[in-house]
């Protein structure tokens, strides 16, 4: 062969070369970018719908959170019922009831029961419970006092909020360990506000790749501001969602 | 003038060229040309907002918080929620619900909890995350979407 002949061969290999590394490079530039980096728009507009969605359920909640040290809470309802045919004189009823929780012990933050639980009634205000034992599962004790309005079986409804899930919850001076009558419960478990998405957040985000850092920022009413930081290779965002 | 088959070093040295440059244009064939990926990025980032929207639309109507147990979630009924969505999709799009409970625990869209990630994925496959709120603890649905007409990349 020719050293023209080679020399010929050689510089059509590497035209055809710069083309591909043309091609490659245009790749790389553009696409290639969002190619080897998961596309972001998606993942932050999650997180942004996830607190606006959480905040509209938890506002249907109609009575604002005693106190948001406590991440979860039940509504407890109980029932009380007196034979009171026949006897006048025991129509005033007043007792110590003694009912089971219906809380999820995997959300209860502190292994001591006298620590964290909190019984709420209705209108916000603390109500001073006991616990029959301070290690799970345990149950909440409280004074009951009522009047049968009539001289026949009777019954009335109780009602109160269950607090819950708040590890740096210390015991009330009023609490003890006690005793009562024991009262079946039903209640379910309400929303808790969004702080608990940022932890969710933090767990799974960088795993795409991404940094995140959510926090509370503050309570608006009874909203919950939450502050969002986001920042990938082709998005970056910081600012709070209410 | 020498010609380089008159000796053995010239051979060798023109041999190994060769080799040099088939490599490279084999390595330089692989690699996504920016129209054809850019096409792939386009049609993967369809699939991934049909994705989203979908999820969304099946949580704010009340469709899904029917397949998630709001406070236990482990008895959340996986396979009917599969087939609810994989019914709603249009039927070239192969789709795979996986549940995010968090960073190390995943079910999948039997039930089964284990590890995360799916490891029957091609690399076509793309993934959007959907976190579910209306539940005690907030759950991460990761769609795993492919077209079933997709094969590039």
């Amino acid at each position: 062969m020719k050293k023209s002949q080679f020399f010929l061969i050689a510089m059509v290999v590497i035209l055809i070369s710069m083309f591909y590394i043309y091609t490659y490079i245009r790749s790389a530039d553009q696409s290639s970018t969002l190619f080897f980096d998961r596309p972001a728009t998606l993942d932050l507009q999650n997180m942004i719908d996830s607190v606006q969605l959480r905040n509209e359920r938890y506002l249907a909640q109609k009575i604002p959170w005693w106190n948001y040290g406590w991440t979860y809470r039940n509504v407890i309802s109980f029932t009380d019922t007196y034979d009171n045919s026949g006897n006048p004189a025991e129509q005033a009823v007043s007792k110590t009831a003694e009912f089971d929780l219906k809380i999820i012990w995997a959300h209860h933050s502190n292994t001591d029961c006298s620590k964290e639980l909190r019984l709420v009634d209705f209108s916000n205000a603390e109500v001073n419970s006991d616990v029959n034992s301070t290690t799970t599962p345990c149950s909440l004790l409280t004074a009951i006092a009522w009047t049968c309005p009539a001289l026949t079986n009777c019954n009335r409804i109780f009602k109160y909020y269950v607090y819950y899930g708040n590890a740096s919850a210390t015991t009330p001076a009023y609490r003890s360990t006690a005793q009562g009558t024991e009262l079946s419960s039903s209640g379910g478990l309400e929303e808790a506000d969004p702080r608990l998405l940022c932890t969710h957040f933090k767990a799974i985000y960088p795993k795409t790749g991404a940094t995140v850092d959510c926090s509370l920022v503050s309570y608006v009413g009874n909203k919950t501001n939450i502050s969002i930081y986001y920042s990938s290779r082709s998005l970056k965002f910081n600012g709070s969602v209410i | 003038m020498i010609d380089i088959f008159d000796s053995k070093k010239g051979f060798f040295f023109y041999v190994e060229i060769m080799l040099v440059v088939i490599l490279a244009i084999i390595i330089w064939t692989q690699f996504p040309i920016s129209q054809q990926s850019y096409l792939d990025l386009s049609a993967q980032e369809n699939l991934r907002h049909l994705g989203y929207t979908y999820m969304k639309a099946i949580d704010v109507s009340g469709i899904l918080p029917k397949y998630i147990h709001s406070a236990n979630f482990s008895a959340t009924n996986f396979t009917k929620l599969r087939f609810v969505v994989a019914d709603s999709l249009p039927s070239d799009i192969i789709v795979y619900p996986e549940y995010i409970y968090n960073e190390s625990l995943c079910y999948n869209s039997s039930g089964s909890a284990g590890a995360c990630g799916l490891n029957t994925t091609s690399a076509d496959t793309t993934t959007v995350l959907y976190t579910f709120t209306n539940s005690t603890e907030p759950i991460t649905i990761k769609l795993y979407l492919k077209s079933a007409f997709g094969g590039r990349l």
